[in-house]
Order: structure tokens, then C-alpha cells, then sequence
């Protein structure tokens, strides 16, 4: 005999069925499967520091000599204000940040538009451009390294006895005044790529009617770039912004091959002094609260980036 | 440093010895990597059963915890090793009381390697062909100056390259010794530069950094000076006098001489080695002992010495060198002094070496330098544990 057992169902109660059931557990536990992998390499590599190090910032630790960590409160936070080179460090940064986000903006913006346009040779253009990008940063920072050099490099060469203006030869990393300039050349050098590619991507995406459109009613040339091109890339202006304020302001490697945060201080930024802090001085409590001032700084801007987008973008729709 | 001390050759040296045994060499890129072993340590774990340090009063920090082995309670100094076998007050760089926290490898000092040709080309050596030691840094100076080479108002070729990069305060150390016989207070253990002596010499170098005459390429790249020494294109070069045998293939072994800078022959100069320390965390400590016993106190010491001017601490393979510098370049040993053993000597010699570059580049008047750096040294940890 065979006895089948139906579970009474309310009219209105979906018929669930046990294959369903299977089925979305099955969904489930497979998509948790998808996920772990990224979930556990931002668990392991970035919240886990992050939340460490937030914790560190709060205490007193060297490693070498103490047992561990004692908390202090936000005394780090309140002595990195009154340490001379941490606010050296962040002065140098912002110069830094500046020049580079300008130099960088501009100068992407302008190799983009120029490669908009249908040139000859375009694909070895764009190719060009694109190279430092592939060049390790720290690589790039030696070759600019014997570049630069005083006596025997090549840019006092060309200056001296190619250009005969041997007034202009500098010793460029070693002067004060220079050495910030060579270390932003550097930076934007290794950069202007791939914000330029960013911007050709937002390029590409406006509509070619459009600008069709703007020809007909008579925008060409330089109006047609300013009234039509140019604020059509309001979202890719965020992008681009956010990317470059961060890399601005977590500069290290440039100062670090190029100069060693000299002559001087003159070109010590914040990482690099968080890096001399943590392992050099092994002072891991005070190096986690200047990074984590220069997280929080960066985070703003990021921030007022955005919103200044969205609020422009919001004005034109 | 692995290819200047001929590492490879110690192993295979030691392997073929203890057959069955494997000796693996990893170099690490700079000294900050040391704060990732002494992390380690600190756990009770390493992953390295010997690490070598460049200058051993870096190593000295980790005498703290107990982190690194103290050779005296080991059976190190017995045998070939016993310690007077090592060539005069070696094992003294690297001790701090009854505690012997390294085992010193290849003796340096600080001097000025020279080469001769520019002095013969400007009329500088004397009637036997030498050069003659300059008495004070203005004498210097003024030999510096007749080698420079000027384009119109640039500076084509400086009379000397100082070492003002990383090792600045090493520099400073050496030159104050040399000019006033210590660097330290009347207490024998505050290290001072606000010295009547100092503040000449620091004239002097502001002086020939204005004029062009002393390069500052080593702000930027602490290899300049000897890279250029090396390639024939500077006179003189003050660091680590090891240079001058390092130079001699390409300059000539009669061009490439160790020259006294003023005070260093009565006064000495900074000395120092690199140091091979054992952390106490490693589990095959004994091995680590052996190794160092057999396989980096050997007579691949030699070879070191004459290639790289890092002079033999075992005083069997010490007699083996024969190089026309050997002997001046000993004496200065002999009477050099090692950097002060303190916990902060890293922050010192970082934040001393900025503080000098912006007195150099007129940032700061030598007051203010010397004021801050005074400060820099007062509130710094002079212990070291």
C-alpha cells in the first residue's frame, strides 16, 4: 500500500516545493562559494589592517622593545600636529598632490581630445602614451635618477652643450627648489597614460549624434570642445578625479628612489615618513595614526570629489 | 653584499665540509627589511638562522628581548675563532659591555679615497710624487678647489665628493673625530656636534658647497660619489675608504690612494664593520655558529679584501693581503672609533642627515643646525635596552 501525505496549503500560501528548497540552498551555498575567495582576500588583506592599524593608531607600540601595545588614547593623533616633519611631510604632500592633479587633469584631457580627433598614425599615438604604464615606477624613478644628475646626466647635457644654455644645468634632485618639480615631472610622467585612457573612454562614450548635431547647428573646432565634449564628461571627471587625488596623495615611490625625502626635507611626504616611523623607528602605534590622518584626509576629498560631480551633473540634468 | 663578500664561495665552502648540510642565501633589500625579522623574533619564530647587517650598530637595537644571540655564551671563540685570533680590537665594534651581540666581517674606515692623477695634473704632490696630507679643512678645501673644472659659472667637475646622502652623520662622526680626537661630550657618551672644531669644518663644507667645489650628488644618490670615484671622474671622495682598491681596475692601482683627511692620522676616524648576528630565535643556532666559524671566518676573507677593500678580522688571512693601501688603511682602523651604540641611533642618523642637508643648502644657519640637532640627540634613547 502506498500512502501519500499532501500538507494541507491556505489558498493564498505559494506552493513550495522541496526541489525549490534544494535548489536555492544549492543557489546559495553556492554563491557563498563564489564570493569567499574575494570575501577572504578583503577580510584578510585590507579590513583586518585596516581595523589593526586602527587600533594600533590608538596606542603606544614598538615592536623591538615593547611587550605590547598600550593604549593612549588619540595622543598620537594630537602629537602628529605638533611634530615638525609629520607637518613638513603633509605641507610637501599637498604641494605635491596639487601640482601633480593639475599637471595630470590638464595634460591627460588635452593628449585625450587630441587623440580623439582622426589622426595618422593614431593607434602608435595611443600606444605611446600608454607606455609608462607598463614601466615599474621605481625603475622609471632610477632612469630619471641618472637623467637628472648634475655633472654627467643627459637633460644638463642637452641643456649645456646641445641647447649652449649652460646657465639652465641644475643639479635637479639635489636643490630644494628643483627637487620637488623633478619628482612631480616623474609622477605625472608615469601617470598622464592612463588618465588619458579614462578620458578617451569617456570620450568614446558620447553619443555621436550628438555631435553631429552641434555641427550642424554650427559648434565646431574649439566651441564645440568647451560647449558640447567637454561637459559632456562630467561622470568621467569624477572617475578621473578620484583616482588621481588618491594616487596624489599616496605618492611615496617617486620621493622615496629619487630623492630620499631630500635635500633636506624639502621633498618628504607622509607615507614615506609613516614608512621611516614603522620600520626604521618601529614605532608602529604613532606611524598607524599619520597614516590613518592621511587616509581620513584622502577619504574626504574623495568625497567633495563626488559630490561636487554629482551636484554639477544633477544642475545639467 | 652577497657578491662582495663572496657569500657563494662561503657556502660551497662550508657545504663541501659538512656534506649533507645546505646553506641558503637570501638577500634582503635595504636595513628596514630588518624590522620584519625582528618582528619575527620578537614571536619566538625566524626564519633565518644568521643575518649580516651592514654597520653593526644597527644590530645593537636588538639586544633588547634577548632577541639575538650573545656570542660570548656560545662555543664561537674557540679554535681558529678563539678571540685572539681576530686582528686587534676587532670584536670590539661589535660589543656593548660583557655582550658580544655581532661577530664583525671586513674592517672599514672612513676616509678619503683620492686619485692621484687629477693632484699631478694640478701641481698638488710633492717632490717624491705623493700627495701631501692636507693639516686643516681650509688646506683641503683649497686642494679641492684647484681641481675643480668650471664651464663659464657651471661646475663641470667638483674637487670632492662628501658623503651627505644616508650615511651623513656617519660623515660627521668621522670627520669630528679626526678633527678633535672624539665625538662625544666630556662624558664620553653624548654624542656632540656643536663643537668649536664642528662648527669650522661645517664653514668650510657650506663654504665649498656655494663655490661648487664639494658635490652634493649624494643627497640623491648615496652611490654618487663612489660611482663617479670608481668611473675616473672625481679627485676625491670622503666615505668608507674601502674605495680605493675597489677603484684601482679602473683608475690604476697606483692613481687609486687612501688620503688622510686633516686630524685622522693622530685622531683616528669612524670605523666600522658589517656584523653576523644569530637571532635567538632561530632553532639551528649551533649550525649558525659553525657556519660563521667555518664557512665566513675563512680565508675567503681574503679575497674580500683585496677586491672590495673590507679589510680580514682574522688576523691569519689579514697577514695574506698585500696591497700598497693595506698598511694606511689599517692604522686608521686601529684608531677609529665605531658610532654610538644607542636604541635611537637610526631616528639620529635619519632626521641628522636632513638637518645637515638643509644647513648645506642654506635652509638653516649652522645655529639653528646645530641647535636642533643637539636637541635631536638630547631627547633621543641612549641606552641600548
Amino acid at each position: 500500500m502506498v500512502i501519500t501525505a499532501v500538507r494541507p496549503t491556505l489558498p493564498d500560501e505559494p506552493v513550495r516545493t522541496r526541489p525549490d528548497k534544494v535548489g536555492k540552498r544549492r543557489k546559495f551555498s553556492s554563491g557563498v562559494l563564489f564570493i569567499l575567495p574575494a570575501f577572504l582576500f578583503i577580510f584578510v588583506f585590507m579590513l583586518y589592517p585596516l581595523v589593526s592599524s586602527g587600533y594600533m593608531s590608538f596606542t603606544e607600540y614598538n615592536f623591538v622593545y615593547d611587550d605590547a601595545p598600550k593604549f593612549i588614547g588619540l595622543d598620537n593623533y594630537f602629537a602628529a600636529f605638533q611634530d615638525p616633519l609629520f607637518t613638513t611631510a603633509l605641507r610637501n604632500t599637498f604641494v605635491y598632490g596639487v601640482f601633480f592633479f593639475v599637471t595630470v587633469m590638464a595634460s591627460s584631457l588635452v593628449i585625450a581630445l587630441l587623440l580623439f580627433q582622426k589622426l595618422r598614425f593614431n593607434a602608435f599615438y595611443r600606444s605611446a602614451v600608454f607606455v609608462p604604464i607598463v614601466v615599474p615606477l621605481s625603475l622609471a624613478g632610477l632612469v630619471f635618477l641618472w637623467i637628472l644628475q648634475p655633472n654627467y646626466g643627459l637633460l644638463n647635457h642637452i641643456l649645456g652643450d646641445v641647447l649652449n644654455m649652460p646657465f639652465l644645468a641644475q643639479p635637479w634632485l639635489s636643490n630644494a627648489d628643483t627637487a620637488m618639480a623633478s619628482i612631480i615631472v616623474l609622477g605625472a610622467w608615469a601617470s598622464i597614460g592612463f588618465v588619458t585612457i579614462l578620458f578617451l573612454a569617456g570620450l568614446q562614450g558620447i553619443s555621436q549624434d550628438t555631435l553631429e548635431a552641434a555641427e550642424m547647428d554650427g559648434a565646431a573646432g574649439i566651441k564645440k570642445v568647451f560647449h558640447i565634449i567637454l561637459p559632456s564628461l562630467r561622470e568621467t571627471y569624477v572617475l578621473t578625479g578620484t583616482w588621481t587625488i588618491i594616487h596624489a596623495l599616496k605618492v611615496f615611490v617617486e620621493p622615496m628612489v629619487m630623492t630620499d625625502g631630500g635635500p633636506g626635507t624639502s621633498t618628504l611626504v607622509v607615507y614615506q615618513q609613516v614608512y621611516l616611523t614603522a620600520f626604521t623607528y618601529f614605532d608602529m602605534g604613532y606611524a598607524s595614526a599619520m597614516g590613518y590622518i592621511l587616509g581620513l584626509i584622502i577619504l574626504v576629498l574623495v568625497v567633495l570629489n563626488f559630490f561636487i560631480g554629482k551636484i554639477r551633473a544633477d544642475k545639467d540634468a | 653584499m652577497i657578491e662582495k663578500f663572496h657569500m657563494a664561495d662561503m657556502v660551497d665552502k662550508f657545504e663541501a665540509a659538512n656534506p649533507g648540510k645546505t646553506v641558503t642565501i637570501v638577500e634582503y633589500p635595504d636595513n628596514q627589511a630588518l624590522s620584519n625579522f625582528a618582528l619575527q623574533w620578537s614571536q619566538d619564530k625566524s626564519s633565518q638562522d644568521i643575518v649580516v647587517v651592514d654597520g653593526a650598530s644597527v644590530a645593537v637595537q636588538f639586544l633588547a628581548k634577548d632577541l639575538i644571540v650573545d656570542f660570548n655564551k656560545t662555543d664561537f671563540f674557540q679554535g681558529p675563532t678563539a678571540k685572539e685570533n681576530f686582528v686587534g680590537e676587532t670584536l670590539a665594534y661589535d660589543s656593548l659591555g660583557d655582550v658580544q651581540f655581532a661577530i664583525p666581517i671586513g674592517l672599514e674606515t672612513y676616509n678619503i679615497s683620492a686619485n692621484k692623477t687629477y693632484f699631478a695634473e694640478a701641481g698638488l704632490l710633492d717632490a717624491d710624487g705623493n700627495i701631501p696630507e692636507p693639516k686643516d679643512w681650509d688646506e683641503l678645501y683649497d686642494m679641492a678647489a684647484a681641481m675643480t673644472v668650471r664651464d663659464g659659472n657651471t661646475v663641470t667637475r667638483p674637487g670632492m665628493t662628501i658623503q651627505w646622502g644616508p650615511n651623513a652623520v656617519s660623515t660627521m662622526i668621522a670627520v669630528e673625530q679626526a678633527v678633535r680626537g672624539s665625538f662625544y661630550k666630556d662624558d664620553d657618551k653624548t654624542l656632540t656636534f656643536d663643537t668649536k672644531e664642528m662648527r669650522d669644518v661645517l664653514e668650510v663644507w657650506k663654504k665649498g658647497v656655494d663655490a661648487g667645489v664639494f658635490s652634493i650628488d649624494t643627497f640623491a644618490n648615496k652611490d654618487a660619489g663612489r660611482s663617479n670615484f670608481n668611473a675616473g671622474n672625481i679627485p676625491m671622495v670622503l666615505e668608507t675608504a674601502a674605495h680605493v682598491p675597489e677603484a684601482a681596475p679602473t683608475i690604476g692601482e697606483e692613481n687609486s690612494v687612501v688620503l688622510a683627511m686633516p686630524g685622522s692620522m693622530t685622531n683616528g676616524s669612524y670605523g666600522f664593520t658589517a656584523g653576523v648576528i644569530v637571532p635567538s630565535a632561530s632553532k639551528n643556532q649551533d649550525l649558525a655558529i659553525k657556519f660563521i666559524q667555518e664557512g665566513m671566518m675563512s680565508d675567503v676573507q681574503v679575497a674580500v679584501g683585496l677586491e672590495w677593500g673590507k679589510l680580514p678580522v682574522i688576523k691569519d688571512y689579514f697577514d695574506q693581503i698585500d696591497a700598497p693601501w693595506k698598511t694606511a688603511m689599517y692604522d686608521l682602523v686601529k684608531i677609529s672609533k665605531p658610532a654610538p651604540m644607542y636604541r635611537d641611533l637610526p631616528e639620529i642618523q635619519v632626521t641628522g642627515k636632513q638637518l645637515l642637508q638643509e644647513y648645506l643648502t642654506g635652509a638653516k644657519d649652522v645655529d639653528t643646525f646645530l641647535t636642533e640637532f643637539e636637541a635631536l640627540i638630547e631627547k633621543s634613547n641612549k641606552n641600548a635596552d
